[in-house]
Parts: structure tokens; sequence; C-alpha cells
């Protein structure tokens, strides 16, 4: 999958799952988006990111407790790939 | 790199610093007054030595420690916005402050009129703290078992709180009888449900966060809390409804969950996914040591029917279970507030095209140098046990147990206070730079 940027940061103590998270969305390219893996839904992660005008959406994992999609608000391709992924049954 | 990173609903710094930085100083104070009186202190339960480092210790350090945690974690944790934090905060401190102080001092120094400021003091902040915290709490969209201990947790503070204010009516006033009876429900409410319940909220939360563990398994998260809560009540009831063998119910209980989430935790520490030597681990492992030895001398006490050795008891819970915890845990929360605020000032530089004048952020473990913490704790553990032999053999123990006592609060005092001069230091470079 060329869009999906992998990011695990489920054995990473605080506050590297943020930090890294944040950057990573930074980095996004069109058309990219994150897919971020956690053992626990994610601590003051969220303001953050509507702040950055970022969009977001979490699930349950099958590899990690938690998964976290994420991509830029303007970014349609990136949005229709993540809702595509989210809708289909595992 | 720079994390573009903002506060959120995180209160200043100085919210929680100031709570934080007097815990220590009220633990350097108590182990002094020990120093000071020796071993005659501990002649019986009720000497008004006794009493005043009790309290020193009780509200303090652990009452200081805990609201000052609960004023960032309740925020960060929770999402909950605190009204006025600096306003509030700093009057809450202050009476707490004064009002911890004119308690020992009222004990210490035989004079009436401060019990009086006592307890107007400690009422006032109480009450604001306890008003403040549940409003938020009741009104949080989470429904994280945190949040039902933390509920718990103040009514329990509520409980023992006016249990203790009734209690010391007698002291500042001789005409009014001492219930004593009252003084095992006072310090069961502060012990077990004020301190526990406080610390099992946020080890559900920061436990697998900071130490990279599984959760805490759900049923133990969602009815632990509850059990402790209601054998506290059950015990309260027996005041007014004498039956044996409800109390041995209740204690048993007690016992039984205290020793249940000591060997959880314990279980959960163990099986962590990555084995980093990490300094706040000691704290949590002697804390859970202590809390499950607490509850096998109980459970033995109450299948025996013998009577405590309440001075050992004591030891155990309040300095070997309460204060390690906290004091492993102020190893993780004054790096990472500072951490956090030096990271979101960069923040406000960058968003204002000052990206010159940005610092570079410390890594979270190099605030507090490890080592320095580490002596910490090594002194800490020793005046552990060597308090626990003083509970035993009190003239041979006592002095060594109260200078290594001294050592642990102050080089504590020490790492703290020079994690907020470190912050200071980088605030001021900022304004230069
Ligand atoms: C408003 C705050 C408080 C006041 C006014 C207060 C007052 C008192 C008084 C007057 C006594 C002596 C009772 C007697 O002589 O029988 C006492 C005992 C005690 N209090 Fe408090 N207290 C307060 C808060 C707390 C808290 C929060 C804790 C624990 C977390 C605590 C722990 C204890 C303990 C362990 C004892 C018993 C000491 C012993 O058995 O030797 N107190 N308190």
């Amino acid at each position: 999958m060329p869009g999906e940027i992998l990011l695990d940061v489920s054995e990473l103590e605080p506050p590297e799952p943020l930090t890294l998270t944040l950057e990573a969305a930074a980095s996004l390219q069109p058309g990219q988006y994150l897919r971020m893996l956690h053992r626990r839904e994610p601590c003051m992660l969220y303001g953050n990111l509507d702040e950055q005008h970022f969009k977001y959406l979490q699930c349950k994992g099958t590899v990690s407790a938690v998964e976290v999609f994420i991509w830029r608000e303007q970014d349609q391709k990136a949005a229709a790939v993540v809702q595509s992924i989210v809708d289909t049954p595992i | 790199m720079h994390a573009g990173l903002s506060l959120q609903q995180s209160p200043p710094f100085s919210v929680p610093a100031r709570f934080l930085v007097s815990a220590p100083l009220f633990g350097l104070l108590a182990a002094l007054v020990m120093l000071w009186h020796g071993p005659e202190m501990l002649s019986n339960r009720w000497t008004s030595e006794l009493l005043a480092v009790t309290h020193f210790l009780t509200l303090g350090f652990l009452a200081m420690s805990m609201l000052g945690a609960m004023m960032q974690l309740m925020p960060v944790l929770m999402g909950m916005m605190i009204p006025r934090p600096v306003f509030f905060s700093g009057i809450i401190h202050a009476a707490l402050f004064l009002g911890s102080a004119s308690l020992g001092m009222a004990w210490l120094l035989h004079i009436n009129a401060l019990f009086m400021i006592a307890m107007a003091s400690l009422l006032f902040s109480f009450s604001m703290f306890i008003m403040m915290a549940a409003e938020r709490l009741l009104r949080t969209p989470s429904r994280h078992a945190t949040r039902t201990l933390m509920l718990l947790a103040l009514l329990s503070l509520a409980i023992t709180a006016g249990l203790g204010l009734y209690l010391a009516m007698s002291y500042s006033d001789a005409a009014f009888p001492l219930a004593r009876q009252l003084t095992s429900l006072h310090l069961s409410w502060g012990l077990l449900g004020w301190v526990g319940l406080l610390i099992m909220a946020v080890a559900y939360q920061v436990i697998p966060m900071f130490q990279i563990t599984n959760p805490y398994p759900l049923m133990l998260q969602r009815w632990l809390g509850w059990l402790i809560f209601f054998a506290l009540i059950t015990l309260s009831l027996i005041q007014i409804w004498p039956l044996a063998i409800l109390k041995t119910i209740s204690h048993l209980l007690l016992a039984i969950c205290l020793l249940i989430f000591a060997l959880t935790t314990f279980w959960l520490l163990h099986t962590r996914r990555r084995q980093l030597p990490d300094l706040t681990l000691n704290f949590w492992r002697l804390a859970m040591v202590s809390l499950a030895l607490t509850a096998l001398i109980g459970l033995s006490l109450s299948v025996s029917g013998m009577k405590p050795p309440a001075l050992l008891l004591g030891v155990l819970i309040i300095h070997g279970f309460a204060m390690t915890t906290v004091n492993g845990m102020m190893y993780k929360i004054m790096p990472f507030l500072i951490w956090l605020h030096l990271s979101s000032r960069n923040k406000t530089l960058r968003d204002n095209d000052q990206r010159a004048s940005q610092i570079k952020v410390p890594h979270m473990r190099k605030i507090i140098p490890e080592a320095a913490g580490l002596w910490q704790f090594r002194a800490h553990l020793a005046s552990l046990i060597l308090l626990l032999l003083t509970a035993l053999w009190p003239q041979w123990f006592f002095y060594p147990a109260t200078v290594l006592f001294v050592i642990a609060q102050a080089l504590l005092l020490f790492n703290l206070s020079s994690a907020v001069r470190f912050y200071r230091a980088k605030l001021a470079e900022l304004a230069s730079g």
C-alpha cells in the first residue's frame, strides 16, 4: 500500500508515542495517511491533531490494542482510502 | 527534531509544581522532628509527637502531592479543564500548607489556638478541592474506571477529614470528649479509602502508560475499588451496629482486595513488554511489596484475632506503600511536566516565526539524572527497612532509621527543586534568546 505510512509506537515510553506520531503526521505527502499502532488510547494526541488540521479515526487494532488513522484535513484521496479500509470487514 | 506540541488542557507549570515541591519539605520536617525528639516519642501510640509526625506525612507529604498530581492528571488523562487553575490551586495549596504545618505544630508545641487555625485551613482547603474536582469529574464524558475511583477517593477524603476535624475538636477544647473509637475509622478511610483508592485510580492509567505493561484486567478495574469502598462502609456501620463477625469479614475483604491489587501490579510489571531498567519501576515494586505485606499481616491478624502491631502496619502502609508510590511517580510527573512546557514554548515560538530562538528540549530521562534518583531510592529503601526494625526494637534502630529518613527526604527535595531550577534556567534562556 503506497499511501500508508505505518508507525508502531506500542512499545514506546511517553512522550515518544505522541512526538513521533506528530512528526510522522507532519511529513505526510498528498495521498498518504498514517496508520499508528498503540497499546492504549493515546494521550494528548487528538487535541494536537485538531489544532494542526489533521483528521483521525481510532479503531480496535488487529496487531495492537488500538489503531489510529491520521490524514490531512484537505486530503480527499487519503480520506477515501482510510474510509475504505475501515469499512472493509476483517 | 522538535515536535509541535501544545499544552492542551494542561494547567500552567506552577499549578502542580508547588504541591510536588512542598511534599518533601514536610517529609523532611517529619524526619527532623523524629530526630529531635528521640525514641521516647514512640513510647505509645498517642504521643503528640507521633501524631504530629503522622500528619506531616499524611497531610503535608501525601495529601499535598496527591492534590497536586490530581490537578495535573485530571486534565491530561481525562481532558477536563480546571477553572482558573492558578488562582484555585494557589489558595488550596496555601491553605493545605498552613493547615498541615499548624496541625503538627499544635501537637508539638501544645498550643490550642493552632488547632483552630489548622482545622479552619484544612476544612477550607479540602472542601474547595473536593467540590472543584468532584464537579469536574461528574461532568467529564470519560467512563474509565479511573473516574469512578477518583470520585470514591474524594468521598473518602471528605469522610477522613470530617472524622479528623471531629477528633481534633477534643484537642483544641478540653471540654470536648475524645471519641477515640472513631480514630480507627478515620485512619482506615484515610489510608485505604483516600490514599489507596486514588493510587489505584492512577495506577490503572500510569502503569500501562509509563511502564509499558498490559492493561489491568477489566473486571479488576471495575470492581476492586468498589469492594474496598463497600468494606469501609461496613466498618463504619459497625460503629452503630456492633457485630464482631461483620468486622472480621470487612477486614478480610480489605486485606484480600489489597493483596489482589499488589499481586496484579507486580505481575503486570514482571511481564512488561520492554525490560528496560527504570527508576520508577523500583519504587512501584517496593510499594507493592509493602502493600502485600500490610495485607498479609492484616489477614493473619483478622484470622487469629491478635492485636495489630500498630506502628509496624503504620510504617508499612504510610512510608512503604503510599510514600514510595508517590515518590516514584514524582520522578515521572516532574520531568514530563518540564518536557511538556518547554516543548509547547517551542511550538509557540515556531508558530510566531521565531524558529531561531527555539531551544533544545532535553530527553525526559535526562531532566532528573538517573543516578541522583537512584541514590535517593536507596536512601528511601534503607530508611524503610530501618523504620520497620524501629517499630520492633525502637531503642536499637531509631537513630539510624531517622538519619536515613532525613537523608532520603532531603535528596528528594534536592532532586525536585533542581528540576525546577533547570526549567527556570531554560525559560530564562528562551527569554534572552
Ligand atoms: C482534616 C484533616 C485531618 C485532621 C484534622 C486529622 C486529625 C486527627 C486527629 C485529631 C487524630 C488523633 C485521634 C486520637 O487521638 O485518637 C488523628 C489520627 C490519625 N490520623 Fe488524622 N487527621 C486528618 C487527616 C488525616 C489523613 C488524610 C490521614 C491519612 C491519609 C490521617 C491519618 C491519621 C492516622 C494514621 C491517625 C492515627 C494515629 C495513631 O493511631 O497513632 N489523618 N487525626
